[in-house]
């Protein structure tokens, strides 16, 4: 990542969307150098945590910065090198749904934790070394739950920071639960790599609010058309924070899926900056999918561009024997892009200004 | 792992190792070979036969799986109904050839080689990701959609969301010289879960969850 060095002022909110590398990550300065971190992934041209390399390249210290750590869910292209920040900021409070500790959830990662020797990672095999780190660390794990207060705090801009937890609600955990029951292997099966069911229901979303300043992270939530679960039911609830929110990362990569209507009319503001990660091996964003959230926000933006898919140079004899079968070998995913929005800080809070590095583009560009 | 799907692409060159005394023929230098193999084959019985009976106190054993070095890696021979007994020690010479490994047998020179897991599976082809093995500079995965066949139809009945394969393409030289560009897949075929695993993950979860300290 090339990123412009400087940290935002101690009075300034930021929000740094970064992705996809593999995966997605958003770290938020909440004031006077106080960082949260929501969801991982990787650099692949290093291998390293894009949030820890993110705060690396603004002078920021990731032990002493990173103030709360949100796991949103535990797929594997939300949480590669999680565990190396959690290892990073121990005295990072850290947050995720009650069902990622339940024993069945846990048995089914220990299970598959077999498969470490495999150079195919899963989503798996990185919760399992987290949970195990944070089970051994004497520290406690904020519930994320629907309307829950994870994280306060006050900075010098005079205003109160509050991190908040939407969901997942207790039907999406029951679904959970079925779902876990799929997932674990059955005796006599041969071992293979863990796969998640589809949909999604354990996605935890987060708001927050910097004084009457809301940002909405829609995390990988699907819509059901279930009032109980998806995001209907965080739309009809009357316990969530008041309030419309200016940035909104769009949920699922801008997937249709993920797309409730009153959640842009009932939760945002006019035409708010609507930020998104590609995800190619769903062709996520569809152009369907683009022409929607466009239509909803010209202000959206993404963190790369997916149209172009890049092939590595290979030996001779290995290009000509794939041309002979007729294969073709692409970049799984485009390489890290960062979408970063500041306002103006204490003078102007309302004001944002967008910054587009590394491959990061508007969204009618990708 | 299961059985190699060995596609060849195309024949490049018949080379020669000058220092062994094999004829020139490709026809008369596989027969040569096989010669040789079936001579060590004896050998290596007797071998078993004399393991078997020391390690098992002389019990008769049948269906006893040997690696057979002679026809190639990742591959195993069945040696049934083992009978005879030969306690006696094999001359140092003749031990010498069982143990020495032939001079002409097939081998494959990965050029590339990937570990793969599998996204989806179509009808006539299944779309993976890849994880590079050889190129150490490469970063992140890749992603291919694979003919089905390239596998023989054995492998393809293992395809499905998750099954883990390596990939490696590179040349085969035969037992005759003869060198050839292959691309190969091995769908992998890992242990199946035992109940003892499940009974240490059930274990480990009830730990780890007693020991996490909600807020």
């Amino acid at each position: 990542m090339g990123i412009t060095a400087n940290p935002p002022n101690s009075d300034q909110l930021e929000i740094a969307l970064i992705g996809p590398g593999h995966g997605e990550c958003v770290v938020v300065h909440l004031g006077d150098s106080q960082w949260i971190v929501v969801d991982s992934c990787i650099d692949k041209t290093t291998g390293k945590p894009a949030a820890i390399q993110y705060l690396d390249s603004i002078g920021q210290r990731p032990s002493e910065v990173v103030r709360l750590i949100l796991v949103t869910h535990w797929h594997d292209d939300h949480i590669r090198g999680l565990a190396q920040i959690v290892e990073e900021c121990p005295n990072a409070k850290f947050c995720m749904s009650s069902a990622m500790g339940a024993e069945e959830f846990l048995a089914v990662v220990s299970a598959y934790d077999v498969l470490r020797f495999s150079n195919c990672t899963s989503g798996v095999r990185e919760i399992h070394e987290v949970i195990k780190l944070r089970s051994n660390n004497s520290a406690t794990v904020t519930h994320a739950a629907p309307n829950r207060l994870a994280y306060k705090t006050t900075a010098s801009h005079g205003l109160s920071c509050e991190v908040w937890t939407l969901s997942p609600a207790d039907a999406q955990i029951s679904k959970f639960h079925e779902e876990i029951g799929g997932l674990i292997p059955e005796v006599g099966r041969t071992m293979q790599r863990c796969v998640p069911q589809r949909p999604n229901h354990l996605a935890t979303v987060a708001w927050i609010n910097v004084g009457a300043t809301a940002i909405l992270l829609g995390s990988d939530l699907e819509e059901t058309k279930d009032n109980r679960t998806g995001w209907s039911v965080i739309v009809e609830s009357n316990e969530r924070p008041l309030g419309k929110a200016e940035i909104f990362k769009v949920p699922h990569h801008g997937s249709e899926n993920a797309h409730n209507e009153d959640v842009w009319t009932e939760m945002l503001g006019d035409k708010p900056y609507s930020i998104l990660t590609p995800y190619r091996r769903s062709n996520l964003p569809r152009p369907s999918d683009i022409e929607r959230v466009l239509r909803m926000s010209d202000r959206s933006f993404s963190t790369a561009k997916v149209a172009t898919k890049r092939t590595q140079k290979r030996d001779a004899a290995v290009s000509k024997t794939l041309r002979e079968m007729g294969v073709t070998i692409v970049e799984s995913e485009p390489s890290l892009g960062v979408i970063r929005l500041r306002n103006g800080g204490s003078r102007d809070f309302g004001s944002w200004s967008v910054e587009l590095l590394d491959g990061a583009c508007h969204l009618a560009e990708v | 792992m299961s059985t190699a799907s060995l596609i060849p692409h195309s024949v490049s060159n018949h080379d020669q190792d000058e220092d062994l005394t094999v004829p020139s023929d490709p026809y008369a230098a596989d027969l040569y070979t096989r010669n040789i193999d079936s001579e060590a084959r004896k050998f290596q019985t007797r071998a078993v036969n004399r393991y078997v009976n020391t390690s098992k106190d002389g019990a008769l054993f049948s269906n006893t799986q040997t690696q057979d070095a002679h026809v190639g890696h990742m591959t195993t021979n069945t040696t049934n109904q083992i009978k005879e007994f030969d306690t006696n020690p094999l001359p140092d010479d003749l031990a010498k050839r069982i143990t020495r490994t032939p001079k002409r047998v097939a081998t494959f020179f990965p050029i590339q080689e990937w570990d793969g897991y599998v996204l989806e599976v179509n009808s006539r082809s299944f779309r993976a990701r890849l994880v590079d093995i050889t190129n150490s500079e490469s970063k992140g995965e890749e992603e291919a959609e694979i003919p089905l066949s390239e596998l023989d139809e054995d492998s393809q009945n293992l395809l499905q969301e998750g099954r883990l394969f390596r990939w490696s393409i590179g040349y085969q030289k035969s037992p005759s010289g003869q060198k050839i560009r292959v691309s190969r897949i091995i769908v992998r075929r890992l242990p199946a879960w035992q109940s003892e695993d499940l009974k240490a993950a059930y274990s480990e979860a009830a730990e780890i969850s007693q020991a996490l300290k909600w807020e």
